[in-house]
C-alpha cells in the first residue's frame, strides 16, 4: 500500500520526505498533530503579545488613575478627602496594584490574570471584580450584536449571491445602488433616524432600554418578547447596514467567478440554476466570508458605544465608554481581554476547521 | 440484519458544528439573572429591606412611548442623572462605593444640618444645633430626638460618635481628612447629645455637618448595622438611612434605582412627600431625552442630558415646563500658576494683566449661555453670600475689560514690545500654557480662546491644551501649566475656607502632586498678607462680628494677589415638569437649591404635589 506523502499546506514548505516517515513512526511528530502544535502555540503567543501590548498601551496614558478620581470627585463635591489624599492614594494604589515600575505592575496584572483568574478591582465599582460588571453588560451585548451580526451576515450573503448572478437585471442594479448608499452611511446616523420615527413619531416601537421595566427579568415569553421589541430598534440599525456590506462584499466576489471553468461547465450539463446558484456559486462565495464572520464576531465583545448610549442599552461598549472616562484599568482590560481571546479563538477554529467547509483546503495530503 | 454503519458527512458534521455554536451562543446571550439587592456572601449582617408599603403596583401604562418605568406613573417621581453605574453598593466611605445621586442622598440618607443657600438659612434636620465653648475647643451637638432609621432603630448620639471614631482610625475612608486634624475624642452624653473635644480651637468644625455644596463632608450611618463590619469592602446593601425613601429595589439593566416612601418615617409631620415612589435613571442622550420630557416621561432632568438649547427649543410648544437658573457654586475662573519658578504668572502685576484681558461681559453674553453676569468675587451670587460681598473693596479692584492696563502692566514688569511685533521679557518672547479640562469647543475652552485672541492684540502668546481626566489631573497637580480656564471651588459656608486653599503651608514644588496635607494648593501661591490673614481666619468664628473685618483684609490681600481671577458667574439652566406633579422651585419661589443632584433635594421632594389635584 503506498504511503501518501504527507504535508502541511499551510506553509506549502518543501519537505524532506524520508525524513517525514521517519518521524511518523512517533505519535506526537504525525504532521497533523505538529500542525495543531504549531497552530496552538502561535495563538498562545499572539494572545500573550496581545494581552501584553494593551497593558502597555492603557498604563502608558499619562496621569494616575486614583488621583484623577479622587480629584474629579472632589470637584463633583462627592469626595472630601483633601487633608490625608495621599495616604488614600496611597491605599488604593495598592488595593489596584499601581504601585512599583511598570514591570512590578505588569507582573501583579498576569498574576492576578493567571493565578487568581480575575481582571482585578473595578474603580468603576469598587470593591467589585471587573469580571462582575463585564459579565452583567456581556449577554446584552453578545445578545443585541451577536445576533444582529449573523443575521446580517447570512441575509447579506445570500442577497450578494442573489445580486451577483442575476447581475444584468434592473432590480439587481437598483438593490445594489442602495445597498452602495446606505454602506456608507454609520450605523449610529441610521439608529438615529430610527430612533425618532419609529420610536417617537410613528411611536411602533420602545425608543430605548433592554426591556421594558414591568416585566420581571427572568426566563419566560413575556420577557423575551419584550428583550425581542426593545432590541429591535438598536438591531434594525446594525443589521440594515451590515447587510448593504456583506451583500456588496458577496456581490463583488460572485461576479468575480462567473466566468469559471466550473460554472460554465454546470451550465452546459444543464443543471437547474438554483443548484448552480446554491451549489456552485453561493458554496464559493461564503467561505472568505465566513473567516471575515469570525473576526466581525469577535469584535462584538467591543461592543457598541454610540448604539448602546443612545438606546440606553447596558451593554459593554457603555461600559468600555464609561471605564476609559476614569481609566479604570482593570475593566478596560477586562473588556479588550475578551475580545483578543474570542478574536484570536475564533481565526483559530476557522482555521482548523476549514476543511470541513472546504474541499479544497486539507491538512495533510 | 447488520446495521450499516454510520457515515457522518462533512456536511452533517458542518451543520451540527454550526447548531452547536448557534445554540451555545444563544444560550450565552440570555439575559443576566435577575438583579438582586440582596447582601452578597459575607454580609450576613446586613439588615432586611423594608416591607412593601402597599400591595404590588400596578404596572404603568405599557407601550412604546409610555415612562417606562415599573411603578404607577402617577404615583412616581423620575429624575435623571447622566451616569449610573454603581448599583450593588451603598457604601459611603469608598471611592465609588455608591452612586451617590441616584436617589441615595435626595430621599434616603438625611444630614444633621443643611445650609440653603438660596434663602441664606441653616435648617437643623438630625441636628438641633450646636455650640462651642469660648475657646472653640469643644462642640456640643444636639440631635433630633424622635429620629429613627428606615430599619425601626433609633437615631442616636452613639451612632455619630461610631462614625468619628471610624474616621479617626481609618485615614483612607472618605471624610478622616477632616476628622484626622482636628479630632481629639468624641462622646454620647447622652442619646442627643455628642460632646466632641477637639486638638485645637477650630470654629468652624461643625461644617462637616452641615449639607453644604452637594452634601456634607461627613455621613453618618447607622452603628448598628456596620459595627461588625470592614468598612473598606462592606457594600451596605440595602442602605438604612433616615430619609423618607428606602431602597425598592435596583435594575442595572435598565440604569435605575427605585426608592419607594418609608411609611415610619421620623419626621413625617414635618416633611411627608406625595410620590409613593422616587425613580432616578440614567438619562438618554440629548434629542431622545427631550422627546422624553415632552412626553411628560421626566420630571426632573438632569443638566448635563438637557441643556440650554434643548429647553429653549421645546419651551414654547411645551407648557408643563418650568425652567429656572441655577448658579453653580463655582464661578469660571482663571487660574494662574504663581510658583517663584514662573518668572511672570509669579507676579501679581502680569496676574491682573491676564485678568484684563477677558472681557467678561461678552464672554457671559455669548460663550455661556444661558447668558451669565460677570463674577466680582469668587462666590456664587447666592443670598447666603450676600454677607460675605464689600463693594467699598471691591471698587477698588475692579475685573474690567481694558486691554490698554494689561499693556501698562506688561510694560511695568519688563515684559515690553519688541521689534517682531511680540512682547519680550529677559530677551525671550512672552508666552504662556494655557491648560484646560473642557473639550475643544467647549465652553471653558472657548473662554480661553477668547483670552489667547486679546492676548494676541498686545503681543502676548498664549497656547491651548485641552487635557480630560487623568492627563489633566497630572499636568494640573503638577502644576504643568502657567494659565488654567477652568474653577476653583472652595466657598461653601465662608470665604475663609476659600484662602485656606492658599495658605503657604499648602504649598508644594512644581512637579509634585498638589495632593498635600490640607487643602489644594494648586496654584501654589506664596503671599505673605493673604497667608497671614487667612490663617488668623482660621481660628475667628466667622459668624461673629469681629470676623467681618478680618474677612475684609483677606478680600483686600487676595484681590493685591489674585491668584485666581474670577470670570463669570456660571449659570445652568434647570427645567422641572409640571404634567404629575407642581410644587417645584420657581424663579419667584425659590425655596431651595434646584440642583436635582443635591442633598437638598429632599426638600423639594418634600414639597411635590400632584399636578391632579
Amino acid at each position: 500500500m503506498a504511503i501518501a506523502t504527507p504535508v502541511a499546506i499551510v506553509e506549502d514548505a518543501a519537505f524532506d520526505a524520508e525524513a517525514l516517515l521517519a518521524r511518523r513512526r512517533h505519535w506526537w511528530a504525525h504532521p497533523v498533530l505538529l500542525y495543531y502544535a504549531r497552530r496552538v502555540g502561535l495563538y498562545l503567543v499572539t494572545l500573550w503579545g496581545s494581552i501584553t501590548a494593551a497593558f502597555l498601551f492603557f498604563h502608558l496614558i499619562p496621569g494616575n488613575p486614583i488621583d484623577a478620581l479622587i480629584v474629579s470627585l472632589q470637584l463633583q463635591g462627592q469626595y472630601t478627602n483633601q487633608g490625608n489624599s495621599q495616604e488614600l492614594v496611597a491605599y488604593y494604589k495598592e488595593v489596584f496594584g499601581l504601585n512599583g515600575t511598570l514591570w512590578d505592575q505588569y507582573a501583579h496584572y498576569m498574576r492576578q490574570l493567571l493565578v487568581d483568574h480575575q481582571f482585578g478591582p473595578a474603580l468603576l465599582n469598587y470593591p467589585n471584580d471587573a469580571s462582575l460588571i463585564i459579565l452583567r453588560a456581556l449577554p446584552w451585548t453578545m445578545g443585541l450584536l451577536g445576533v444582529s451580526t449573523l443575521v446580517g451576515w447570512l441575509s447579506g450573503v445570500l442577497l450578494g449571491t442573489l445580486l451577483g448572478w442575476l447581475r444584468h437585471s434592473a432590480l439587481a442594479d437598483v438593490v445594489t445602488s442602495i445597498a452602495l448608499f446606505f454602506s456608507h452611511i454609520p450605523y449610529y446616523f441610521l439608529a438615529l433616524y430610527l430612533l425618532f420615527f419609529l420610536g417617537y413619531r410613528l411611536a411602533v416601537l420602545p425608543p430605548n432600554n433592554a426591556y421594558d421595566p414591568i416585566v420581571e427579568q427572568r426566563f419566560s415569553l413575556e420577557f423575551a418578547a419584550s428583550v425581542l421589541t426593545h432590541a429591535t430598534l438598536p438591531a434594525l440599525s446594525v443589521i440594515f447596514i451590515a447587510i448593504c456590506n456583506w451583500t456588496l462584499g458577496t456581490r463583488m466576489l460572485v461576479v468575480a467567478m462567473l466566468g469559471e471553468d466550473y460554472l460554465q461547465f454546470a451550465e452546459a450539463k444543464g443543471l437547474p440554476t438554483r443548484q448552480i446558484v446554491t451549489r456552485y456559486v453561493l458554496r464559493n462565495a461564503w467561505l472568505p466570508q465566513l473567516t471575515a464572520l469570525s473576526i466581525s464576531l469577535g469584535f462584538v465583545f467591543n461592543g457598541q458605544v454610540l448604539l448602546e448610549q443612545l438606546f440606553r442599552y447596558p451593554g459593554l461598549g457603555y461600559l468600555l465608554f464609561q471605564a476609559q472616562a476614569v481609566l479604570d484599568y482593570d475593566t478596560l482590560q477586562g473588556i479588550v481581554f475578551i475580545t483578543i481571546f474570542v478574536v484570536l479563538t475564533m481565526l483559530l477554529v476557522i482555521d482548523l476547521i476549514l476543511p470541513l467547509f472546504d474541499p479544497r483546503v486539507k491538512l495533510v495530503r | 440484519m447488520m446495521d450499516a454503519p454510520i457515515r457522518v458527512t462533512r456536511r452533517q458534521f458542518t451543520l451540527s458544528l454550526a447548531f452547536a455554536a448557534a445554540s451555545t451562543l444563544l444560550g450565552a446571550c440570555g439575559p443576566s439573572a435577575p438583579s438582586a439587592q440582596a447582601p452578597a456572601a459575607g454580609e450576613a449582617g446586613a439588615p432586611k429591606p423594608a416591607a412593601p408599603t402597599s400591595a404590588a403596583p400596578a404596572a404603568t401604562a405599557a407601550g412604546p412611548t409610555s415612562a417606562q418605568i415599573p411603578t404607577p406613573r402617577g404615583q412616581t417621581f423620575i429624575g435623571d442623572r447622566p451616569t449610573l453605574r454603581i448599583f450593588d453598593s451603598f457604601n459611603p466611605y469608598v471611592p465609588n462605593g455608591e452612586d451617590t445621586a441616584g436617589g441615595i442622598h435626595q430621599g434616603a440618607r438625611e444630614y444633621l444640618f443643611y445650609a440653603n443657600f438660596e434663602q441664606g438659612t441653616i435648617i437643623n434636620h438630625l441636628g438641633k444645633g450646636w455650640s462651642y465653648n469660648p475657646s472653640f475647643t469643644e462642640l456640643t451637638l444636639d440631635l433630633a430626638p424622635n429620629a429613627t432609621w428606615s430599619d425601626g432603630q433609633p437615631f442616636t448620639s452613639d451612632d455619630v460618635v461610631w462614625v468619628l471614631s471610624l474616621l479617626k482610625e481609618n485615614t483612607q475612608l472618605n471624610g478622616s481628612s477632616v476628622i484626622q486634624p482636628w479630632l481629639d475624642s468624641a462622646s454620647a452624653a447622652d442619646p442627643h447629645t455628642v460632646k466632641i473635644k477637639l486638638l485645637g480651637p477650630n470654629p468652624r468644625f461643625h461644617y462637616i455637618f452641615i449639607a453644604g455644596i452637594y452634601d456634607s463632608p461627613v455621613r453618618i450611618v447607622p452603628k448598628h448595622v456596620w459595627q461588625n463590619q470592614d468598612p473598606n469592602t462592606f457594600k451596605f446593601n440595602p442602605p438604612v438611612y433616615t430619609g423618607p425613601y428606602v431602597l425598592d429595589r435596583v435594575i442595572p439593566a435598565q440604569f435605575m434605582f427605585v426608592w419607594k416612601k418609608n411609611p415610619n418615617y421620623w419626621n413625617k409631620s414635618v416633611m411627608d412627600p406625595q410620590p409613593q415612589y422616587m425613580i432616578w435613571r440614567q438619562a438618554l442622550p440629548m434629542d431622545a431625552n427631550a422627546e422624553e420630557f415632552q412626553r411628560g416621561n421626566i420630571d426632573a432632568p438632569g443638566i448635563d442630558n438637557f441643556d440650554y438649547q434643548h429647553q429653549q427649543a421645546i419651551r414654547s410648544s411645551y407648557k408643563n415646563m418650568i425652567m429656572i437658573p441655577f448658579l453653580d457654586p463655582c464661578p469660571r475662573q482663571l487660574l494662574f500658576n504663581c510658583d517663584a519658578s514662573k518668572p511672570l504668572t509669579s507676579k501679581p502685576e502680569v496676574r491682573w494683566a491676564l485678568s484684563s484681558l477677558l472681557n467678561r461681559e461678552q464672554i457671559g453674553k455669548v460663550i455661556w449661555q444661558p447668558p451669565s453676569p460677570p463674577a466680582d468675587y469668587w462666590w456664587a451670587a447666592w443670598k447666603a453670600n450676600d454677607r460675605w460681598v464689600a463693594p467699598d473693596i471691591q471698587k477698588q479692584y475692579p475685573f474690567t475689560y481694558d486691554p490698554k492696563k494689561a499693556g501698562d502692566l506688561f510694560n511695568s514688569v519688563g515684559a515690553t514690545m519688541g521689534s517682531s511685533g511680540l512682547r519680550e521679557f529677559n530677551g525671550q518672547p512672552v508666552t504662556f500654557d494655557l491648560l484646560t479640562p473642557a473639550p475643544i469647543g467647549a465652553r471653558e475652552y472657548q473662554i480661553g480662546q477668547s483670552l489667547i485672541d486679546e492676548a494676541k492684540k498686545i503681543g502676548v502668546t498664549i497656547n491651548i491644551r485641552s487635557l480630560q481626566g487623568p492627563p489633566y489631573t497630572d499636568a494640573y497637580l503638577q502644576g504643568n501649566w502657567d494659565l488654567d480656564s477652568a474653577w476653583l471651588c472652595g466657598v461653601a459656608l465662608d470665604p475663609g475656607q476659600y484662602y485656606q486653599i492658599f495658605e503657604t503651608q499648602n504649598y508644594v514644588s512644581l512637579g509634585q502632586r498638589a495632593l498635600g496635607t490640607g487643602p489644594n494648593n494648586v496654584v501654589r501661591l506664596k503671599d505673605p498678607a493673604l497667608d497671614e490673614v487667612a490663617r488668623k481666619l482660621d481660628v475667628t468664628d466667622p459668624s461673629g462680628a469681629s470676623s467681618k473685618p478680618l474677612f475684609e483684609q483677606a478680600m483686600e490681600a487676595y484681590f493685591k494677589a489674585l491668584p485666581v481671577a474670577p470670570i463669570i458667574q456660571t449659570t445652568y439652566p434647570i427645567s422641572y415638569n409640571t404634567t404629575y406633579w407642581t410644587g417645584w422651585p420657581t424663579a419667584d419661589n425659590l425655596y431651595n437649591v434646584p440642583a436635582t443632584w443635591w442633598a437638598h433635594f429632599v426638600f423639594v421632594m418634600g414639597s411635590l404635589k400632584a399636578a391632579s389635584g
